[in-house]
């Protein structure tokens, strides 16, 4: 089926005039193997591939959808060694992660030799000759052992450290020292604002270029355990989903984080639609990206766009495929072999009327409706915690938290969820 | 029940079994027998076995026949916004209950096989078998809703001997010259709280000894009051300027200041004067510069 030039594909059900393929199977087949090939097979189901005639497209099987985001990868050199961490590997419509290799070479670029490492998210490389760049990768695997996405490289040079890290707990807490970097960089929006949170408040902001890439780094840090989260907002001021991950930075040496990868924004322009009227799905990626959008109903359904030059992407989608009810949508990117996480969906309706929606502020954990989620609001939720609410504020926890009359530890996760800093 | 049913129920459960994910809290110290009156250090670590976690609470008990909590650190923590502090609830006899509470929240979520949450400090009193207990666990995943995991935690025991431990048996403060990090409070207001009055926000970390307790000051340095945040600002006006302190557990402090956000009254009137004064002069000067072209 084409529509409006794109082809959607139902994850449990294809139909045509002539076929029914029910529940289509995944991984249930086997791999032909030469030299030169591997043929992916599956039960019920063609693998990746495109079929056309005069009257329909069909991009067939599930593999044709990237559906494992590339992890970013950390690196702290050390004395001899670099010690890399990496956010876990988001899996989607049947694929399992099961394990990851480390790759190293003294050329980027490779080529690398890698260590199979189990289903973990950080490693040590030792043996290492200091003051020698190296060059790492983290490629993942599935239950077959097949690579199934990798990272972006990362570089690290080992050093022997210059102050003596603390034990956990207690002991010396070590001093600032100038030589306690972090330094971020990834992939956002072209020409987008993109924050840095350090332990949940903005330290930094930088602007990402033409070609959507972005750098910020971080100086005269004490040695600890940080939770770094990272967003971009595009041109309309639309926020993106945060990419967090906490990592441990050692006093005395530059930590790198590389290829960090953030969801497209997403929006809709109504929050509740006729039946069979179009909604208008829509965000920024980076430039020229393969964005993948799922529209969440009973069957998953899955549309693929390119972005332009400026990384806009836009789907007319009909909603005439859709049960009444609520629905939302959530979106994802592909740069060569890059995959974004999918970023937080985002609801509407399918009922009898139009609305058009509320614009970049979700509302969700903005208690004082200054379109940001942050410690002003996370005091407000505090100074209501566990008393009883004012009739003024429960209508605002009920519009804007999670509407059980009172102020608890889910409310918090809301917010938390919603922060901005 | 035949043995092939019995095989059949076991395939189907096994077939169907789908992966339970929850976040397990354990306990580690560097050994588990001590002497009596002797000091050790017990960190609490999280799981959360694959999930994000962004929201945690609980309750640790412990018998106060045989320990006696000295410290928590919670410095380094994984928990970046404290809703409740770690922290003893009193007997009501002046003394410690032997429950410590917590809650708090990591915005954007933690997941990861050892995420520290806070540590405790103990001096062992009478000699036994003591078991240090987790209640009331909750961890609620980042997920936008609030989503309850199931929460678990490793039973910790140790063993208290009959022998009394040396003068060195203490774990000794943590050497933290560093101050708090940086950070910038925020002046608000909102009609639910306070009335509607204007308030201070602010928090930041420590990643040596923990944050101790805050201070603010709105007249200039000359006296500073203990305060939690959201702070109730005495001065209304906001017409000078306000400074706040964090402490750390080891008096280290990092002074912040918020400037005035309004002139005070005379400032007020003196820039008037002042912007009046300069009109007039502006004025005066034009014409008599036209007053002399036309002589």
């Amino acid at each position: 089926m084409s529509l409006f030039g794109m082809s959607i594909a139902y994850s449990e059900e294809y139909t045509a005039t002539n076929y029914k393929v029910l529940d289509p199977v995944m991984n249930s087949g086997s791999y032909g193997a030469s030299t030169n090939f591997k043929l992916f097979g599956v039960i019920s189901q063609i693998s990746t591939g495109t079929s056309t005639s005069a009257t329909f497209g069909d991009n067939a099987g599930f593999l044709y959808y990237p559906t494992v985001s590339s992890p970013a990868v950390s690196v702290t050199p050390g004395d001899g060694q670099v010690a890399l961490s990496w956010t876990a590997s988001q899996a989607y419509v049947g694929w399992t992660v099961t394990g990851y290799n480390v790759g190293k070479s003294t050329a980027s670029g490779g080529p690398y030799t890698f260590t199979s490492l189990g289903n973990v998210t950080s490693n040590t490389q030792t043996g290492l000759t200091n003051n020698t760049p190296y060059y790492f990768v983290v490629t993942v695997k599935d239950f077959f052992d097949t690579i199934i996405a990798t990272s972006t490289e990362v570089s690290s040079t080992p050093v022997a450290p210059t102050v003596t890290p603390p034990g956990g707990g207690g002991g010396i807490a070590p001093p600032v020292s100038s030589g306690t970097n972090v330094e971020f960089s990834g992939r956002a929006y072209p020409v987008s604002k993109v924050n840095i949170l350090k332990d949940g408040q903005i330290v930094l902001t930088t602007i990402a270029g033409p070609d959507s890439n972005f750098f910020g780094k971080l100086s005269n840090l004490s040695a600890g355990n940080y939770t770094f989260s990272v967003y971009g907002e595009d041109k309309n001021g639309l926020r993106g989903s945060p990419f967090t991950f906490p990592i441990f930075i050692t006093a005395g040496v530059t930590t790198k984080i590389g290829g960090i990868f953030l969801a497209p924004t997403i929006s809709v322009d109504k929050s509740e639609v006729i039946k069979g009227d179009n909604i208008i799905i829509f965000g920024q990626s980076a430039q020229n990206a393969k964005v993948t959008i799922n529209v969440n109903s009973d069957a998953n359904i899955f549309v693929q766009q390119q972005s332009d030059k400026n990384g806009v992407y836009l789907l007319n989608f009909d909603s005439s495929v859709l049960e009444l009810g609520n629905h939302s949508a959530k979106s994802k990117q592909a740069v060569g072999s890059e995959i974004s996480p999918f970023s937080s969906a985002v609801g509407f309706k399918v009922g009898t009327k139009n609305i058009l929606g509320t614009g970049k502020c979700t509302g969700r954990g903005d208690l004082n409706s200054d379109c940001r989620v942050d410690l002003v609001d996370f005091s407000i939720a505090a100074y209501w915690y566990k008393i009883k609410l004012s009739d003024s504020f429960k209508l605002i926890e009920k519009s804007r938290l999670n509407a059980d009359g009172k102020i608890d530890l889910t409310d918090f996760s809301i917010m938390a969820y919603y922060w901005s800093g | 029940m035949t043995f092939f049913k019995k095989i059949t129920i076991v395939s189907i459960l096994f077939f169907f079994a789908v992966p339970v994910f929850a976040g397990q809290v354990f306990f580690l110290t560097e050994k588990q027998s001590f002497a009596q009156n002797e000091e050790f250090l017990v960190s609490m670590y999280l799981d959360t076995e694959g999930e994000a976690l962004n929201a945690f609470e609980g309750k640790i008990s412990f018998p106060v026949e045989f320990l006696e909590e000295k410290e928590i650190r919670d410095g380094n923590s994984l928990v970046n916004f404290w809703v409740e502090k770690p922290s003893s609830v009193p007997d009501g006899r002046g003394g410690k209950s032997g429950v410590i509470t917590f809650s708090g929240i990591t915005p954007g979520g933690f997941s990861g096989e050892k995420g520290l949450l806070f540590s405790i400090v103990f001096r062992t009193k009478h000699s036994g078998n003591v078991s240090i207990q987790m209640d009331g666990l909750r961890f609620l995943k980042n997920d936008g809703v609030g989503t309850e995991t199931k929460a678990s935690s490793l039973p910790f025991s140790l063993f208290i001997s009959g022998e009394t431990a040396t003068s060195s048996a203490i774990i000794e403060p943590i050497q933290d010259n560093e101050p708090p990090e940086n950070f910038t409070p925020i002046i608000s207001s909102d009609p639910n709280i306070f009335e509607g009055k204007y308030f201070l926000v602010f928090a930041t970390q420590d990643k040596g000894s923990g944050i101790d307790q805050y201070f603010v000051s709105e007249d200039n340095g000359v006296s500073f009051s203990p305060a939690h945040s959201p702070y109730l600002l005495q001065n209304q006006s906001l017409d000078t300027k306000i400074i706040v302190k964090a402490v750390d557990k080891n008096g280290n402090e990092k002074v912040v200041e918020v400037p005035a956000k309004h002139l005070e009254k005379d400032k007020q009137i003196f820039l008037l004067f002042g912007i009046l004064s300069v009109s007039a002069l502006i004025v005066f000067l034009y014409r008599k510069k036209i007053w002399k072209k036309n002589m």
